[in-house]
């Protein structure tokens, strides 16, 4: 970025300074241009000094009472920008955690598809009703977990076996 | 198959089994325990992570009754973890689950120090890295006894916090008695400017460790301003790392009280990703003029494990 300079120029006005001066030049500013002056023969001007900057003439008083408006202000868009920075970033959160749930579940639908066509084979050969034949031999076994005799837990768990057991597993 | 041969099996194999399947003693216990061990060949899925859909190919998972999957992994720590799936599916040659969810956003602290409790039912408190799959058959035969289990490349879910300012550092090119940056520099504006009595300070002057983000306040002096490059550091661990950094402000104050930033003031931040955890932000500023910017830190990492080590107080 290109910098603009601003004039730094000052010219310090010293107020009823020439001895020789008329009534009336008394009250008149003598004008001083000085070269841009070290930080502390600025601090040495006297509050009424007037300043060029840029073309514009300012006592160092007024001057130094814009900074003070200024620095207010700036601590309040500062405080702004914090309160406005929060909001947007609970924006940016919620988005891309979105994002990441939004792709595991398009992943995982992608699986799913496998999986359908997987138990689809399964169901081939086992027959249409593996998945609820498993499920009642799983309950049947429950059951006989439970068994009050010995005889009624192994015609349970015959029942079980009959229901899932396939040549290929005996 | 003989019942001699059946009864001498089913002894033998019967000590490798939990008790839990051996009080439901029967059929299909027996052929379930007299099968082939099981086996791992391939595993099958789109992404692996906590909610991952899953599908393990193999063989002898007994078909018949439902079995376990199981995920070996280690917490942040260091402590091995096992898991179980939730099934999905299971056959003789594939078996289907899905890993363990991550917890809701915002349910336990994120970035804290906080270790996984015991026993945890969601998967966090980990980092990326290699896992293994077990398959367990209903009658409790492990594939990891007959040879080596699946790997996969876990990668965890992923959270989003603004990073505290105490866990990023800041040096200056400029040094003066005025420049500030986080809790570096001071609040020496120079005196010849009358600067407020009390200006900004340093963000880590009196801030809490919930104050987030990053600051810099530069008070120059009468004479041609000043400018520098401001470096921020963000000091993660734990795979943790900055992802963006966001809502630039800068707020130049110029030597006649207005904030024109098309002037000579200005600052540029400057950040890619792969810039180790750092940042800079160049800037120029005119004579007796404050600039101040600041910035919120977006860090992403495994959810669940914490980004430093120093615990912080809300």
């Amino acid at each position: 970025m290109a910098r603009t300079s601003i004039a730094l120029m000052v010219s310090a006005l010293v107020w009823a300074w020439a001895p020789s001066a008329s009534a009336e030049e008394t009250t008149r500013p003598a004008v001083f241009s000085v070269t841009t002056p070290t930080p502390q023969q600025f601090e040495a001007l006297p509050p009424d000094a007037v300043l060029d900057i840029n073309g514009e003439r300012i006592t160092k008083r007024e001057f130094l009472t814009r900074r003070l408006r200024a620095y207010d202000a700036a601590m309040k868009k500062v405080q702004e920008a914090k309160a406005r920075a929060e909001a947007e970033f609970a924006a940016h959160r919620k988005a891309l955690l979105d994002a990441q749930e939004a792709k595991l579940k398009e992943n995982n639908q992608r699986v799913q598809a496998e999986i359908d066509r997987l138990v689809a084979a399964d169901n081939a050969i086992h027959g249409p009703d593996w998945q609820a034949r498993k499920r009642q031999a799983a309950e049947l076994l429950q059951q006989a977990s439970k068994a009050s005799s010995s005889q009624e837990r192994e015609e349970l768990e015959k029942r079980a076996a009959d229901l899932v057991l396939t040549p290929s597993h005996r | 198959m003989t019942a001699r041969s059946f009864l001498a099996g089913l002894a033998v194999l019967a000590t490798l089994a939990p008790r839990a399947a051996l009080a439901n003693d029967g059929l299909l216990l027996a052929a379930c325990i007299l099968a082939p061990p099981p086996s791992e060949q391939s595993l099958f899925a789109f992404s692996m992570q906590p909610g991952s859909n899953i599908v393990i190919f193999g063989a002898n998972f007994f078909g018949p009754m439902d079995g376990q999957i199981l995920i070996h992994l280690t917490d942040y720590l260091g402590n091995p973890q096992v898991m179980s799936l939730t099934i999905n599916f299971w056959s003789d040659g594939y078996v289907g689950g899905i890993v363990p969810p991550a917890p809701p956003v915002g349910s336990f602290p994120i970035g804290g120090a906080s270790p996984p409790a015991a026993g945890f039912s969601t998967l966090y408190g980990v980092m990326s890295q290699t896992v293994t799959f077990e398959v367990v058959t209903w009658c409790g035969r492990s594939s990891a006894a007959s040879g080596p289990l699946v790997p996969a490349a876990f990668t965890p879910f992923m959270d989003i916090e603004p990073l505290s300012w105490i866990y990023v550092t800041c040096s200056m090119t400029s040094n003066n008695s005025g420049d500030g940056c986080q809790d570096t520099g001071g609040q020496n504006w120079p005196s010849e400017c009358e600067w407020p009595a009390v200006g900004l300070p340093p963000l880590g002057t009196g801030s809490p460790a919930s104050t987030t983000g990053f600051v810099a306040n530069h008070y120059s002096g009468w004479g041609g301003g000043n400018t520098g490059t401001d470096t921020f550091v963000a000091h993660l661990i734990n795979q943790w790392s900055v992802e963006a950094v966001t809502s630039f402000t800068v707020d130049p104050m110029h030597v006649d009280g207005s904030y024109d930033n098309s002037a000579g003031m200005w600052a540029n931040l400057s950040f890619a990703p792969s810039a180790q955890n750092s940042w800079t932000v160049h800037w120029r500023q005119d004579a007796c003029s404050l600039l101040v910017y600041s910035g919120l830190i977006s860090v992403t990492g495994p959810i669940g494990v914490p980004y430093n080590w120093i615990a912080i107080s809300p």
